[in-house]
Formats: C-alpha cells, sequence, structure tokens
C-alpha cells in the first residue's frame, strides 16, 4: 500500500505534456510548425498531425479520434493520456513504480484571429476536497496576427510563462529548479513575436489566488530567440516577487543540428539569485545538456546531463543527472518512452545516488 | 560562434563553489523556504494546492504548521531519532523526497536545528 501511496506521488510529480522542441531546426524552425499555441505544447495543427503519421512505424489517420470525428474548421479538440511503469529508487533503496502521468483533454475554438484555448484534466486531489482532483492548467484568450503562426500575437489568461527551452522533460533541473516548473502556471498577459529566423516572448504574470501554483511569485519573464539556419542562440530573464523571496535569474540557450549524423544538441544555463526574507541570500546554478539522435525511423533518442547547485557558498549541495529517453512512435496517436535517470548529489560525495527506469505509454486524442 | 557558445555553456553550469565549509544559518524559516518548499512542495506533491498525506510545505508559515501538528520533531536531544530525519535517511519506500534525496548538508542542516532547541 505504501509503495502505491509513493507511486501515486512520483505520478503527480510526472505530468503534463509539452511540445518536443527536438524537433526544432531537426524538422522545423518554430513550435507553430506544428503546434497551434504561439509557445508548442498541447493542441497539433495540420502539419503536426502528418509529423505524428509520417514518424510512426506504421502511420495511422493523425486526426482527432483517428478521423472518427469530423471537427468544424474553427473547433480543435485533443487529449494526453500517460501511463507509466518501472522501478525508482529515492536514495533508500529500489521500488517498484507504477502509476498514470496525465489525463488531460485540450480545446481552441478559433474565430477570426481571435482563440478561447483551455484544457481539462485531472490530478491528485487535496484531501477532504474531492473538487479538487478536476484542474485547468490552462485556459487563455489568444490574438495571433496571422494563422500560419508567424507575426505577433497576445494571450492573457491562465498559462505557464514561456521561458526556457521548455523540455518536455520536466525533470530537467533547468525546468524544476529554473522557473519552469511542472504545475508552474500562472495568470498573466503575454506578447510575442515568432518568424523562423527570430522569435521573443515577453509576460507578466501573477501567482494563482484560487488555486495555488507551484509558482507563489509576481513578476515577468522573456525568452528571446534568434536561429541562423541550423543553428540558434537564446537569452533569456524572470523576475518573480513572492511573499518570503525574490528571484532574479538569467541565462543563455543554445541549439545546434548536424544534419550529416542527424544530431541536434541543446543547451540552456542560468544564475538563479534568491534574495530571502529569512536568511542570507543565496546564488544558484541550473544547467542542462541535452543531445538528440535520430537512429531510425520512428526513434527517436535522448540523453541529458543536468547541473544544479543550490547555493553555490555550499559545498556538496550540487547534483549532477544524466538521463535517456527512448522515444518509439508506433503508430499515430501512440508513443512509447523507456525513461531512465540517475542523480548524484557532490559528485557522488555529498549523498545518496538515486534514479529510476520506467516504461511510459503516451495516447493522444 | 559555435565551439564559443558551447563553452560558455557549460563553463556556466560547472561553476565550482568556493567555500569549504556551511555557514547557512540553522534557522527553520531558512530551513524551510530553502530545503523544505523547493524539495518537498513540488507539483501535487506537498505543495498548497494537494497537501499529499495533509502536509504542505509551499511556505514557512505552512511548514512550520506541518511540522509541529505532525510531530516531526519529538527529541530534540536526539537529531537522528526524529521523524522528519527518519524520513529523510530512511530506506526504502519510507523514503522522502520520492524523487531524489536531499544533500547530506541539508540534512545535516536540519539535524543541527533540531539539536539547537528546533525552535520554530
Amino acid at each position: 500500500m505504501r509503495a502505491l501511496v509513493i507511486a501515486l506521488t512520483v505520478a503527480a510529480t510526472a505530468t503534463v505534456a509539452h511540445a518536443y522542441p527536438q524537433y526544432q531546426l531537426s524538422r522545423e524552425q518554430t513550435c507553430t510548425a506544428c503546434h497551434l499555441a504561439p509557445t508548442g505544447g498541447g493542441l497539433l495543427n495540420d502539419n503536426g498531425e502528418l509529423t505524428d503519421a509520417d514518424d510512426a512505424k506504421w502511420g495511422g489517420d493523425p486526426t482527432f479520434l483517428h478521423g472518427g470525428a469530423e471537427l468544424p474548421e474553427w473547433l480543435h479538440l485533443g487529449g494526453d493520456v500517460r501511463l507509466a511503469a518501472g522501478a525508482s529508487n529515492p536514495g533508500g533503496g529500489v521500488g517498484p513504480a507504477a502509476f498514470p502521468m496525465q489525463l488531460e483533454l485540450h480545446g481552441q475554438a478559433n474565430r477570426g484571429p481571435v482563440a478561447v484555448v483551455a484544457d481539462l484534466g485531472v490530478t491528485i486531489p487535496k484531501e477532504g476536497e474531492p473538487l479538487s482532483v478536476v484542474m485547468s492548467r490552462q485556459h487563455y484568450l489568444q490574438w495571433m496576427q496571422h494563422d500560419t503562426g508567424e507575426g505577433w500575437y497576445g494571450r492573457a489568461g491562465r498559462f505557464q510563462p514561456t521561458y526556457g527551452l521548455r523540455l518536455a522533460e520536466h525533470t530537467a533541473y533547468t525546468r524544476r529548479f529554473g522557473g519552469a516548473p511542472l504545475y508552474g502556471e500562472t495568470y498573466g498577459a503575454s506578447m510575442g513575436w515568432m518568424s523562423p529566423e527570430a522569435e521573443i516572448h515577453v509576460t507578466g504574470f501573477v501567482h494563482d489566488r484560487w488555486r495555488p501554483s507551484v509558482e507563489d511569485g509576481d513578476g515577468a519573464a522573456i525568452y528571446a530567440e534568434k536561429r541562423f539556419g541550423m543553428k540558434s542562440i537564446g537569452a533569456e530573464a524572470r523576475y518573480a516577487d513572492g511573499d518570503e523571496d525574490k528571484r532574479s535569474q538569467g541565462g543563455l540557450t543554445g541549439k545546434l543540428w548536424l544534419d550529416g549524423p542527424g544530431v541536434l544538441f541543446q543547451a540552456e544555463a542560468q544564475l538563479v539569485h534568491q534574495k530571502l526574507d529569512s536568511g542570507p541570500s543565496r546564488n544558484q546554478v541550473v544547467a542542462y545538456l541535452m543531445t538528440t539522435w535520430f537512429p531510425a525511423h520512428s526513434y527517436m533518442l535522448n540523453v541529458g546531463i543536468g547541473h544544479y547547485d543550490e547555493d553555490v557558498k555550499v559545498p556538496k549541495v550540487d547534483r549532477d543527472a544524466v538521463e535517456a529517453n527512448l522515444h518509439w512512435f508506433p503508430k499515430a496517436h501512440m508513443e512509447l518512452v523507456l525513461m531512465t535517470r540517475l542523480q548524484l548529489i557532490g559528485l557522488g560525495g555529498g549523498g545518496d545516488t538515486s534514479g529510476y527506469g520506467l516504461l511510459q505509454f503516451h495516447y493522444r486524442l | 560562434m559555435r565551439p564559443l557558445l558551447f563553452s560558455a555553456l557549460i563553463a556556466l553550469a560547472t561553476t565550482a563553489c568556493a567555500a569549504d565549509t556551511d555557514e547557512r544559518p540553522a534557522d527553520f524559516a531558512y530551513i524551510a523556504k530553502t530545503i523544505l518548499e523547493p524539495s518537498c512542495a513540488t507539483a501535487a506533491c506537498h505543495n498548497a494546492a494537494t497537501a499529499r498525506e495533509g502536509l504542505d510545505f509551499s511556505s514557512v508559515a505552512a511548514s512550520r504548521e506541518t511540522m509541529q501538528s505532525g510531530g516531526f520533531v519529538t527529541q530534540p536531544d536526539d537529531p537522528p531519532n526524529n521523524r522528519i530525519v527518519f524520513i529523510l535517511r530512511a530506506s526504502g519506500e519510507e523514503r522522502m523526497p520520492v524523487d531524489g534525496p536531499l544533500p547530506d548538508a541539508d540534512i545535516a542542516l536540519i539535524e543541527l536545528w533540531i539539536a539547537n532547541g528546533a525552535q520554530y
């Protein structure tokens, strides 16, 4: 029973689909080449669905419900189901782990350049509040200058402030400790501009007063990226003013696609300054380097190394992690991912080693 | 351009810490904000929205309430023999956080706070 509780807890920390930025440069130049949202994730557009079918071993109809329901042109619906099972070691020994990762529906209704976007999913409820099992991570009003996804856009509502590489792998330190944590959605307004050559996103946000988010501060985030053919460089800055601390952070991103071997490198590094009401300020370093290889049709292999130093003045509180995820796309709508991760503290001298090995099944509605 | 960019990123990523000693204050508010909240109040675990098993570490006040009502420290004269330390060092399923252990230095700071009388 205890194992189940732990498994469910892990489940709740391992949810929610994002885009695969691995497809940027290797296939397309922008998120909107495959997604309806200007910053990626969630619903796919026609090209995204075609890519899904093209990449699948046995093809298939990639449209909503496998083509079983024809939607009007102004309406887009979808959903994600993710389940995982395997073994994990939180540092004290290996145990079984099996859990649902995500059960979520997505919808978007367009009227000209304006769209209403919302999702609805389930999560672990707060004890004594059964209705909290239902949640909407994102719901916002969006305006896009062109239906191609290029040009200016704006949105207002609840969403994750655009920041960093926006990896699907939320265990990456650059997401968890770098300003884009799982369930870090806030209310805010953003404006941005997208083109194959460059993009910029500026967001002002306030934390959710009704349903507490992992982000408890109010602030702003900016992310800009310039692409030079098969490589890009990005810059980012973020500020959040919470009740008990103030966080200022900034960093760089870089991407490089090598056409010959079919390998993509993505890197992000940040410095985080946390000013605390309860004691001395601290400075943190967060970094991630991911290598993506497409070894054969319908396969994608990601190997990442991460570094997180929770306080650069304190010895042996830094952590390093290696992740290797093998994705296989057997048929349109479906994905199997073998996920492995190993974490060392103080390069093995600062605490117990931990890790996991999980097999994830993902079905896109 | 390319080697320079990645060299800079890797250099930034591997910035080494200069200090040899841990001079952080063994105060509860500091521990709650710098260790408990980022490690325990994640996603749908012990944050304010979910409060798994009734435990909320999403702020200093919430951590204080959770620690006091949960009996996490009952024997200040014997730091290792308290629930909070047991959970952080346990073997197998009892171990927390479930997604990776705390550094020994962080657990040692919590033990020092307990040894100093566990003042909230």
